[in-house]
């Protein structure tokens, strides 16, 4: 999984965030993370990459990196 | 339009441009539906600063009375099965009873009357359920269950009522269909985790759909249409008048379908005319036929002959009066088609496949896509009906005298209120325009409401027939002058000196001495600054007066008699 297309996703979110900023990027450190931003990150996520996304469980990823690892681990899963 | 892309442009910022608001009524939390609605409108009118407002969760009506009283002019009611009753809806397990449909018609009950208020008061549409329902039945999913045949006839009367008995405008319930398989609208994980139960795809499908319902694209005016293997199967030239068919048993149903399809937009306001390249008495002879579906008073004109096609057409805008923009071309030929395109690429051309049914239904859909209007007025009928006597007008004008011609035409202009006509006409007229104002609904009815305006309606008729309500004047009353904010006059009238009428009129009616019109050049107005220019003596630039004196000493005689149907609408 390339780290750029999930880059991309959260820049649709959060244009006014830097590559940097995105990969350190948590509910706590930027203000325009809410639930609805959240939901149109994981939107986004199942047509980018195929997979299918449990909101109820994905509610609960509140950061770029937590996101990243869900993502790899769905898209690794969806292949073997 | 992809999430993706809907999120781009809501994030970025708007102009500083005047306020427009929609309110999305929804009981269902409205997330992606909203995001690709406000992506929409910021991307189709750019020019307005967009605002789309929702509700709470869970009380449509609740909403919907919200948006009653909400400065948006706009509101688009989206209506799921799980507002007729929660138990519809996946977030509720209230069990799936019988009892639900008595509940389900009492809130359709109720939503009638407040539909019907808010629809009189700003542009209102209404959509739904696009969903498919939950497995309520205790029938196999295939087959039609008694509470399943019960709600959906509910929602079809509803949706029947609201459509004949307020002004609100009513998504068919097939409307996307076309684009959306009923089994991949819905996502429950998202209506479970954010109650928001629409696909993403459905989000943005219904999103445009709403839309393209409460801003629709300007309306096609004409259809310029060939004739073999068009209007009819055949080659008149060729098979002669008893060679030509359109029935179904000598295989040519297809062109049953298109002669009925044309008469029924003929007669609601559509103008028909034909371009051929066929012998043009021939031609006359064949069009007269009592059995063609579409009648020969409905096509005007009729261009027969062997030239261009595109000159055909150019001469058919010319009688018209109306750019190519606003015109359909159809022809089987794709020959004509692309000559025709090359002089006028603004013309819809559609091709006429004789061959296949399926494409000449789709054709008549597109068609009627293109052309379909809601409300068909007088006007409309009688449009066809004024360009040809128009015709005849300017034909006798030119073998005449032209004082006397005028003189002799026993022209009655009608002075009345303002109404939905009215509307529309200061809506749609460019040529004729003081400055090209347009307004919502809700501006007009501001503007004609508010203290010191008067408002009136002009309709005229002469010898050669009548041509119904074509001009619209609004002025309002101000300390030391009367100001002419909006005056239209629709181009079917020129050459009747009736803007000249209408200007004494306005003086001798008020008895103001001095009147001001709220002139701006709009690049398309030119008649209504030659009109200014001749009576005050100067090139109008922008707001300008006129004299008594001016008007006495330099407008024209005018010959028609008026009346004055009524009081004229005071504010």
């Amino acid at each position: 999984m390339a780290d750029s297309q999930l880059i991309e996703i959260f820049r649709t979110v959060f244009p006014n965030l830097t590559d940097d900023e995105i990969r350190g990027a948590t509910a706590e450190n930027v203000g325009a993370w809410d639930s609805i931003a959240s939901v149109n990150l994981f939107l986004q996520i199942q047509q980018e990459f195929g997979i299918t996304v449990d909101f109820e469980a994905a509610a609960s990823l509140m950061s770029y990196r937590a996101i990243r690892d869900y993502v790899a681990a769905q898209v690794g899963q969806a292949q073997s | 339009m992809t999430l993706a892309e809907a999120l781009r442009i809501t994030s970025q910022p708007q102009p500083d441009a005047p306020d427009r608001a929609i309110f999305l009524v929804s009981g269902f939390e409205p997330l992606q539906l909203k995001t690709f609605l406000s992506a929409t409108a910021r991307s189709n009118a750019p020019e307005a600063r967009w605002t789309v407002e929702s509700g709470a969760f869970g009380n449509w009506l609740e909403n919907l009375e919200r948006a009653a009283s909400s400065i948006a002019e706009t509101v688009l009611a989206v209506l799921e099965w799980s507002d007729l009753d929660p138990r519809l809806g996946a977030r509720s397990a209230g069990g799936w009873t019988a009892d639900i449909l008595g509940e389900a018609r009492r809130f359709l009950g109720s939503a009638r009357g407040v539909l019907q208020q808010v629809s009189a008061r700003k542009r209102t549409v209404v959509s739904g359920p696009v969903l498919p329902l939950l497995p309520v039945d205790t029938t196999a999913p295939e087959e039609l269950g008694v509470l399943g045949a019960g709600l959906r006839l509910a929602v079809a009367e509803f949706r029947d009522w609201v459509a004949l008995n307020t002004q609100a405008v009513v998504a068919g319930p097939e409307a996307l269909d076309g684009e959306l398989r009923l089994d991949t609208r819905r996502d429950l994980s998202l209506d479970l985790a954010a109650g928001h139960p629409l696909s993403t795809p459905c989000a943005a499908a219904l999103a445009a759909l709403l839309w393209r319902l409460a801003f629709p694209a300007p309306r096609r005016k004409g259809i310029i249409t060939d004739l073999d293997n068009t209007l009819w199967k055949g080659i008149l030239g060729e098979d002669g008048i008893d060679g030509i068919a359109w029935s179904l048993d000598r295989r040519a149903q297809v062109h049953a379908w298109y002669q009925q399809a044309l008469a029924s937009f003929a007669g609601s306001g559509v103008l028909v005319a034909v371009a051929s390249r066929n012998d043009p008495k021939l031609t006359d002879t064949a069009l007269r036929q009592p059995g063609l579906l579409i009648g020969y008073d409905r096509m005007f004109p009729v261009e027969a002959g062997w030239g261009l096609k595109s000159e055909a057409v150019g001469r058919i805008l010319a009688t018209w009066n109306i750019a190519a923009g606003s015109v359909i071309f159809v022809d089987d030929s794709i020959h004509e088609i692309e000559e025709v395109r090359s002089r006028y690429p603004d013309i819809e051309c559609l091709q006429f496949e004789c061959g296949d049914p399926a494409r000449v239904m789709r054709l008549i859909e597109r068609v009627r896509e293109l052309c379909g209007k809601r409300n068909v007025t007088e006007e409309d009928r009688l449009r066809s009906a004024s360009i040809r006597s128009g015709q005849q007008t300017a034909s006798e004008a030119r073998a005449s005298d032209p004082e006397a011609f005028l003189a002799g035409l026993e022209a009655r202009l009608t002075i009345g209120r303002v109404d939905a006509r009215s509307f529309e006409l200061v809506n749609k007229t460019n040529q004729f325009n003081l400055n090209g104002r347009r307004y919502s609904q809700a501006e007009w009815e501001k503007e004609v409401g508010r203290a010191g305006s008067v408002a009136f309606s002009v309709g005229y008729a002469d010898r050669f027939g009548p041509l119904g309500q074509i001009g619209v004047v609004l002025a309002r009353c101000e300390a030391d002058a009367l100001t002419v904010i909006t005056w239209v006059l629709s181009c079917r009238a020129f050459s009747r000196r009736i803007e000249h009428c209408m200007m004494r009129f306005l003086f001798e009616r008020t008895g103001w001495d001095r009147i001001c019109f709220e002139f701006e050049p709009t690049g398309r107005n030119a008649p209504v600054s030659d009109l200014l220019r001749a009576v005050a003596g100067t090139d109008p630039s922008g707001p300008m007066s006129i004299s008594r004196d001016d008007m006495t000493a330099r407008l024209p005689r005018t010959y028609q008699q008026i009346e004055q149907s009524g009081e004229l609408t005071y504010g």
